[in-house]
C-alpha cells in the first residue's frame, strides 16, 4: 500500500515524525520516493518563490502621502470616585428638573417651605427659649437654597466633562 | 531553546510597541521603519491576489495609509504583522469585488480568458517547452485559485503559523492546515496532467 498525499506531505515537513512501517515502505518503493521527490521539489519552489519588488520609491511614495498625526494629547485618567461625582451631580439636576416640570416650580418652593416652616415651628415651640428660625439662620429662604443648589449640581457636571481632557492616541499604551 | 524563540518574540513586540508609540507621537520618520519592515509582506498578499501589476503599487500604498490612519486602534491583540496582512487581504478583497464586472468586461472584450490572461506573464509555449522543473512550478503556482497561493505563499514564503494565516483570512486555523494540503497536492496533480511523471 503507496503513502497517501497527506502522509508524504507531513513527512517532508516532519520526517521524524513517520511510523516505522511507513518508513520501511518508503525505502523500498520507488514510486512513493518520486513521488516525495516532487512533493520535495514543490514546497521548495514555494519556499524560494520570487515575487516582483515593488516599484523602487514605494517607500517615499508612501511617505509623501501620509499627512502627519495630531499632536498627542495627555490623558488625565477619570477615577471611578470622579464618574460617581458627576452621577451624583447628574441625578440631583435631573431630580430637581423633573419636579420643576411635574409641579409647579414655585408651588415645590412653596410647599416645601410651609413644611419647612412646620417642623422648624415644631422645633420651635419645643425649644420654646429659642427664637431664631432656620430661615433666619440661613439668612436665605429655602427656594434660593434649592436654586443655588441646581446651579452649582449643573455647575459641577459642566466642570467635569469639560475638564476631561481629550484622549489621545496614547489611550493604548496606558491600558 | 523555546524560551530563547520566546524571548526574542517579547522583546520584536517590544521594539514594535515602540516604534509604534514614536508614531503616534508624531514621528514621521518611524513609519518609514514600520514600511520598510512590512512592505516585503504586504507585496506578497497583494501579488497573490491582485493580477495586474499596475494597480498593486496604488493597493500596497493604499495599504500603508489605512496602517498609518489606525495604527492608534492597534490594541496589541496580535502580532503587528498579522494586523497590516490582514489590512492588506481586506484591501485586495474589496479592489476585487469592485472590480469584477470590470474584469469579466476587459476579458470578455479580448476575447480571454483569466489563464490566458494570466499566461501573458508566463508564456505558456516556453514553459512547455521549458526542461526546467522551477519554471513549470512557478507556472503552475500562479495558476492556482487566489485562495489556495495566498495561503500558500504565507505559509511557506513568510513563514507564517496556520493560526497567523487564519487571522489575517478570518478562517479556522483546520481550514488553513487543509487548505495548505490541498493547494500542494492540486498543484501536484496538475503537474503530472501536463508532464510525464519522468520528465518531472
Amino acid at each position: 500500500m503507496h503513502l497517501s498525499d497527506k502522509q508524504i506531505q507531513a513527512f517532508i515537513e516532519s520526517p521524524e515524525n513517520i511510523n516505522v512501517e511507513l518508513k520501511a515502505h518508503l525505502d523500498s518503493c520507488s514510486s512513493c520516493q518520486t513521488e516525495v521527490e516532487l512533493y520535495k521539489s514543490l514546497m521548495l519552489e514555494l519556499k524560494q518563490e520570487k515575487i516582483p519588488e515593488l516599484s523602487g520609491d514605494f517607500v517615499g511614495n508612501v511617505m509623501n502621502s501620509i499627512e502627519p498625526l495630531p499632536s498627542p494629547e495627555i490623558i488625565q485618567p477619570i477615577d471611578k470616585w470622579k464618574w460617581l461625582n458627576i452621577a451624583a451631580s447628574i441625578a440631583f439636576v435631573m431630580l430637581g428638573v423633573i419636579t420643576m416640570i411635574y409641579y409647579d416650580g414655585l408651588q415645590v418652593f412653596s410647599s416645601v417651605y410651609s413644611w419647612f416652616n412646620e417642623i422648624e415651628n415644631q422645633a420651635v415651640s419645643k425649644l420654646s427659649e429659642s427664637s431664631s428660625s432656620v430661615s433666619t439662620m440661613l439668612g436665605v429662604d429655602l427656594g434660593t437654597i434649592l436654586f443655588i443648589g441646581m446651579v452649582l449640581g449643573f455647575f459641577g457636571v459642566l466642570d467635569k466633562i469639560l475638564s476631561r481632557k481629550k484622549i489621545s492616541n496614547l489611550k493604548i499604551f496606558s491600558i | 531553546m523555546i524560551n530563547l524563540s520566546i524571548k526574542v518574540n517579547k522583546m520584536v513586540d517590544q521594539n514594535e510597541k515602540e516604534l509604534i508609540e514614536r508614531v503616534l507621537q508624531g514621528e514621521k520618520s518611524a513609519f518609514r521603519e514600520i514600511v520598510v519592515n512590512y512592505q516585503k509582506l504586504v507585496n506578497h498578499i497583494a501579488y497573490k491576489m491582485i493580477p495586474q501589476e499596475t494597480e498593486r503599487d496604488d493597493i500596497c500604498q493604499d495599504v500603508f495609509i489605512k496602517v498609518y490612519q489606525n495604527l492608534g486602534s492597534f490594541q496589541f491583540g496580535s502580532k503587528l504583522s498579522t494586523w497590516i496582512g490582514r489590512i492588506t487581504y481586506n484591501r485586495c478583497l474589496t479592489y476585487l469585488e469592485k472590480k469584477k464586472p470590470l474584469l469579466f468586461e476587459d476579458f470578455a472584450e479580448k476575447n480571454q480568458t483569466l489563464d490566458s490572461l494570466q499566461s501573458d506573464v508566463f508564456d505558456p509555449e516556453k514553459i512547455l517547452l521549458s526542461s526546467d522543473l522551477s519554471v513549470r512550478i512557478r507556472s503552475e503556482i500562479n495558476l492556482l485559485p487566489i485562495k489556495f497561493k495566498t495561503i500558500l505563499s504565507l505559509y511557506h514564503l513568510e513563514e507564517m503559523t496556520y493560526d497567523e494565516i487564519g487571522k489575517i483570512m478570518k478562517l479556522p486555523s483546520g481550514t488553513v492546515k487543509s487548505y495548505i494540503f490541498r493547494g500542494r497536492k492540486m498543484l501536484k496533480d496538475r503537474l503530472l496532467q501536463k508532464y510525464n511523471q519522468e520528465d518531472l
